[in-house]
């Protein structure tokens, strides 16, 4: 059982103290990782690096300088980075025929080109030492379109981060770096407090899930601990879907 | 260390079809090293005592249990005798097949339905029985071996009868997850890339071009190293997983 651990691994999680990614955070440092969260929250992130005895580092993944600026404490810091886990993301429920530019190009900022970015520099620190593995955190939506919620950017966004981990496990896959991604259903964190709020939205996600609930965060975790160690050392560019069997149907 | 309990299997009961051989050998060894008790279910017995007299010297629980995946009536008779010996069964791991190279205007047809009665139909006749218990038992975790041949075809050998088959897994895999989720069943595959084993003779000059330069990470798997995704999906760390399809082919479906 040796190969799920990330005992003397150094591990970035973005969006590490909030929601989903503080329980990636949490599973990866009960694996033994040395954790540092890249967050935009400068109140929640300090108190999850410090709940892990880790390090926070304030990082806007739309921001290219800002990733560039991270992965640069990082390995001045730690030395390297072993696991990365492109988390970060957001979500808006707006009718396309309606959606302004500015709503759009926000989501694909952030799930999007924030995922490009953390992939390409924590890539180039990796590629030099032959050694990595990155998990980015698609979703179902990147499969199937979510009803009866619009969310055209998102399901758009996590299509796209599907793609662009195939493209660079296949890059960088004799080179030492394996890239993969974890499709989540429905998960009970804050971006879905507001549909579960809404009966006319929470019964149809239920319904459409043949495990019949929702996920809890810490029922995603262990796949992406999973895919992040040794124990998947033989996958990359693969799509785990965890949907409670949603795309089933 | 918690997030490790989530993958746990201390107490719970598996069974592993061919699993004296192997992946099925080295998915067996994975599970008794997360804690289970393993039967593995095979034709050759001896094979299979001496596989688990192996893990049981070095303090594992394992026994050896007769089956033919091609005879229905021999599989409630193998899961009764491992209810008795281990428990009831939380783990079955559809794992035995077999694979013939011939292009296909010349499979002779007992050759198609060969591959089609273990593959499939071998699969099927142990995914209903155990899958009626774990119902009874309102819960379990069911793992079918799939392929990459599911997906894409392989070359430069022929195998029609595999690849169609592997595809018929990976699809009922689906219908039952989808059918027994509300049972707490779980019904997930696992879709390997070339494996080092008897059925996939890996370092054979042939096949080296196609079999190792078409993957992007260039190489093989041993099959040790895909022990942990059977653990990974057995264990209660893949509790919200069902329906799924897990890939691991050192990048081969990519290009």
């Amino acid at each position: 059982m040796e190969e799920f651990s990330l005992q003397d691994r150094v591990a970035v999680v973005t969006g590490g103290g909030q929601s989903l990614g503080l329980e990636i955070s949490r599973a990866l440092n009960r694996a033994g990782a040395e954790m540092v969260i890249a967050e935009v929250n400068d109140e929640t992130g300090p108190d999850v690096a410090e709940e892990l005895d880790g390090t926070f580092v304030h990082t806007d993944v739309t921001d290219p300088a800002s990733v560039r600026g991270m992965v640069e404490t990082v390995v001045g810091e730690h030395g390297r980075i072993d696991v990365l886990v492109n988390n970060a993301g957001i979500v808006h429920n707006i009718p396309s025929e309606e959606v302004p530019d500015e709503e759009w190009l926000a989501v694909i900022s952030v799930n999007l080109n924030g995922v490009f970015w953390c992939c390409r520099e924590v890539g180039k620190a990796m590629l030099e030492r032959s050694s990595g593995s990155i998990v980015n955190i698609a979703s179902m939506s990147g499969i199937v379109s979510n009803h009866p919620q619009p969310q055209a950017a998102y399901n758009a966004s996590k299509a796209a981060v599907i793609t662009l981990t195939k493209s660079l496990a296949g890059e960088w896959a004799s080179r030492g770096v394996r890239v993969n991604s974890v499709s989540p259903g429905y998960i009970r964190t804050p971006l879905t407090e507001l549909g579960m709020s809404k009966t006319e939205w929470a019964d149809v996600w239920i319904a459409s899930t043949p495990l019949g609930s929702l996920a809890e965060p810490q029922e995603i975790a262990p796949a992406v601990l999973y895919l992040a160690s040794d124990a998947a050392s033989f996958a990359t560019g693969t799509n785990l879907v965890v949907d409670g069997g949603y795309t089933s149907w | 260390m918690a997030v490790l309990d989530a993958f746990d299997l201390t107490g719970k009961t598996a069974v592993v079809t061919g699993g004296n051989t192997g992946l099925g050998e080295a998915f067996a060894k994975a599970l008794v090293e997360a804690g289970a008790g393993v039967a593995l279910a095979a034709r050759t017995r001896e094979r299979s005592e001496a596989v688990a007299k192996e893990i049981s010297d070095r303090g594992g629980e394992a026994i050896a249990v007769d089956l033919d995946v091609t005879d229905p009536a021999q599989v409630d008779r193998m899961l009764d005798e491992v209810t008795e010996r281990l428990g009831s069964v939380d783990v079955f791991v559809n794992n035995a097949g077999v694979c013939y190279h011939r292009p296909a205007a010349e499979v002779p047809l007992e050759e198609w339905h060969s591959v089609f009665d273990v593959n499939v139909h071998g699969l099927w006749h142990c995914a209903q029985a155990v899958g009626r218990r774990m119902i009874q038992a309102d819960g379990g975790s069911i793992i079918n071996i799939g392929s990459i041949s599911a997906m894409i075809v392989n070359r430069p050998q022929w195998q029609p009868a595999y690849n169609a088959s592997k595809a018929a897994v990976h699809q009922l895999t689906k219908s039952l997850a989808a059918e027994w989720a509300p049972h707490n069943v779980r019904v997930n595959a696992l879709a390997p890339g070339y494996v080092k084993t008897a059925m996939a003779p890996v370092d054979e000059p042939r096949f080296r071009r196609h079999w190792i330069e078409d993957a992007p990470m260039q190489r093989y798997a041993t099959p040790d190293e895909l022990g942990p995704s059977i653990v990974f999906l057995a264990s209660d760390a893949s509790s919200f997983m069902t329906g799924s399809v897990l890939v691991v082919d050192g990048g081969y479906t990519l290009f």
